[in-house]
């Protein structure tokens, strides 16, 4: 047979078999420009071209990293429907020292069409990609030309101008050299990644607190306490201290959840997957002793003062600071005991009453090489807020529970040495290799609850526990790329598990 | 096949409470989780939300002049309901139940951006800077 006729035959059978096995097509993705003349993508100031972007106006070089950025994300998607994203340039609020970049996501919306599951949100773009056909189509607009879109996008058109980030605009290069400018691909490639469907979207996690954790019902007018409709997310995201997923919870079940500290894990099979082969082994406090059943691994947090530490760092020996119910265990010059029971080791000391620096630079004047701070109520170990230059040795924190076992610890490898010599505990900084950094006791990759005290509330995106930086991290980091799948990264694997 | 498009308008303006009672009564019309009433910051001392005093309202206020020029605001302020000829139901959703980025310059000239899943947040952020490290707890 002729080459090229046994070439066209092999290709009409794979054709033929992917339509038969429903495959789609890679996604095309349509941008779709909103600014008037003059503006935003229309801006025709002069510009030299940057980093590979060979655009020789601001406006061809903004819409040139939007074509680039969807490109990415066209090569990660498998779609028969046409993605379409509407952009546009205006300006959002800024101070000198700060500036709302942009924001994006899916602006349309759907439950209850053909092949998604029963009474589950869908962000369009999945939902059509479901279908098989665009659920929008002839739809009235909203009197707004793009109320039919996917996705809706818009990045400030001021930024890096007085009193917008002064000094600090987008960089519009490719290569991530952005420097004291803004990254706009990595924003934007993160951006559309909650608009095509990274997201829970249909719960509400914002600021008015009474309602997170509610659904929204199925005409989309409000939040709900009770019924509304789930996400398609809400399936995967399993919450190991109520054990079970957002999908069984109550309103009140899913508010806790949203700042349950490391406990919420995301199960669908992909991103699991994708996990065990990106994700590094989780950093820890080893201990060592010859005590039985005392040496282990336990999670720790780091302190703003002292030198910064890493996996690697041999800390010493462990020694207790005596409690001190009146002014705080540590909180005073060290008596002499208690002197001599540190000096040249690190000292375990409990939170509470005084500075974490206090009680670090008081251990430190006692000779100490190093201090274990241990949490003085439930929960993961804290960050270690304070200032104290004059501090000079690692300090690191540990949970109440886990203080309360590396105390019993040294207590119990006394006897496992000579009376000269008692035995000891020896502590370092080290990894688990049976742990993810980012992962829960099963691999399963945790979603971002923080505590009150840290900025923002959103489980829409990966842990900053997470190892090596993740894109869909609430925090853009300087070392991403733009690859999105394992062993890089988890963007891609979660898609996958929605439907993707 | 028929499209039929509803506007929520009169539904919302119908549902509309004060946040406190409709969100006790287990309700949060979309609308009112973007009003300006429901100003909230982060306190720089506690790291917990809270309603924002009048001082820090009206900066923000000030900061969202700029927006409220925006020509499609209007359009978009209310979800828009879409029913499907197949029984597929869909919303139109607003820009307050979108994910927006914010960056911040810290005093040492470092840059730090986070991701915000509502405007307020968002721009809660602006107006006062991230929680820092040093804000972190001391003791």
């Amino acid at each position: 047979m002729d080459k090229s006729i046994k070439t066209f035959a092999l290709r009409a059978s794979v054709l033929a078999a992917l339509c038969a096995a429903g495959a789609s097509q890679a996604a095309t993705i349509v941008i779709q420009s909103r600014d008037p003349a003059g503006v935003g993508f229309n801006d025709t100031t002069p510009v030299a071209p940057v980093g590979g972007n060979p655009g020789t106006t601001l406006g061809e070089q903004r819409m040139y990293v939007y074509r680039y950025v969807a490109d990415i994300w066209e090569k990660q998607l498998a779609s028969d429907v046409t993605i379409t994203v509407n952009a546009g340039w205006e300006p959002l609020t800024c101070t000198a020292s700060s500036a709302t970049l942009g924001s994006a996501g899916a602006w349309n919306i759907w439950h209850d069409f053909p092949n998604g599951k029963p009474g589950t949100w869908y962000p369009q773009a999945l939902a059509n990609k479901l279908a098989g056909f665009n659920l929008s189509e002839g739809q009235p607009d909203d009197g707004s030309g793009f109320g039919n879109v996917d996705i809706k996008t818009q990045f400030n058109v001021n930024l890096g101008k007085t009193d917008c980030l002064d000094g600090s605009p987008f960089y519009l290069g490719l290569d991530g050299n952005a420097g004291t400018a803004v990254n706009f691909v990595e924003t934007l490639l993160h951006e559309l990644g909650h608009g095509l469907g990274f997201s829970v979207l249909t719960v509400y996690t914002g600021s008015v607190s009474g309602a997170v954790g509610y659904r929204l019902n199925s005409d989309g007018s409000a939040y709900q306490a009770v019924g509304g409709l789930p996400s398609v997310w809400e399936q995967y995201m399993y919450d190991n201290t109520l054990g079970k997923t957002w999908l069984d919870m109550t309103s009140a079940e899913r508010k806790l959840s949203t700042t349950n500290a490391l406990g919420l894990a995301w199960t669908g099979p992909q991103a699991v997957a994708g996990a065990a082969v990106t994700l590094t082994s989780l950093p820890v406090l080893k201990t060592a002793t010859s005590a039985p059943g005392y040496a282990g691994y336990y999670a720790y947090n780091t302190a703003s003062f002292g030198p910064s530490v890493a996996t690697g760092l041999t800390l010493g020996s462990l020694a207790v600071v005596p409690s001190d119910a009146v002014n705080g265990a540590g909180c005073l010059a060290f008596d002499t005991a208690t002197s001599a029971a540190v000096a040249g080791k690190v000292a375990i000391i409990d939170r509470g009453v005084c500075g974490f620096a206090v009680k670090a630079k008081n251990a430190q004047n006692a000779g100490a090489i190093g201090v274990v701070i241990a949490n003085n109520q439930g929960g993961a170990a804290p960050g270690l807020g304070g200032s104290d230059p004059t501090v000079v040795i690692p300090t690191i924190s540990v949970s109440q529970t886990d203080g309360a076992t590396l105390k019993a610890a040294v207590a119990a490898a006394v006897p496992y040495g000579s009376r000269k010599a008692p035995g000891q505990v020896t502590a370092s900084l080290a990894v688990d290799p049976s742990r993810r950094a980012g992962a829960d006791a099963l691999g399963r990759p945790l979603l971002y609850t923080p505590s009150t005290l840290a900025s923002g509330s959103s489980v829409s995106h990966w842990d900053v526990s997470a190892f090596p930086n993740l894109l869909m991290e609430p925090n853009i980091n300087s070392d991403l790329t733009t690859i999105l799948v394992p062993p890089k990264d988890l963007t891609r694997p979660l898609l996958k598990d929605i439907g993707w | 096949m028929l499209n039929r498009t509803v506007s929520l308008t009169a539904l919302v303006c119908a549902a509309a409470l004060p946040l406190g009672a409709s969100a006790a009564e287990g309700t949060l019309p979309v609308t009112e989780a973007a009003q300006d009433t429901l100003v909230v910051v982060r306190d720089a001392e506690t790291g917990k939300l809270r309603a924002a005093t009048n001082e820090e309202r009206a900066a923000l206020q000030s900061l969202r002049a700029s927006k409220r020029a925006m020509a499609t605001s209007a359009v978009a302020a209310t979800p828009q309901l879409k029913r499907h000829g197949n029984g597929a139901t869909g919303v139109r959703l607003t820009d307050d139940m979108t994910s927006y980025s914010v960056m911040v310059r810290r005093p040492d000239g470092s840059l730090e951006e986070l991701c915000f899943p509502t405007r307020q947040e968002a721009e809660a952020a602006v107006a006062k800077g991230f929680t820092a490290k040093s804000e972190l707890p001391t003791k």
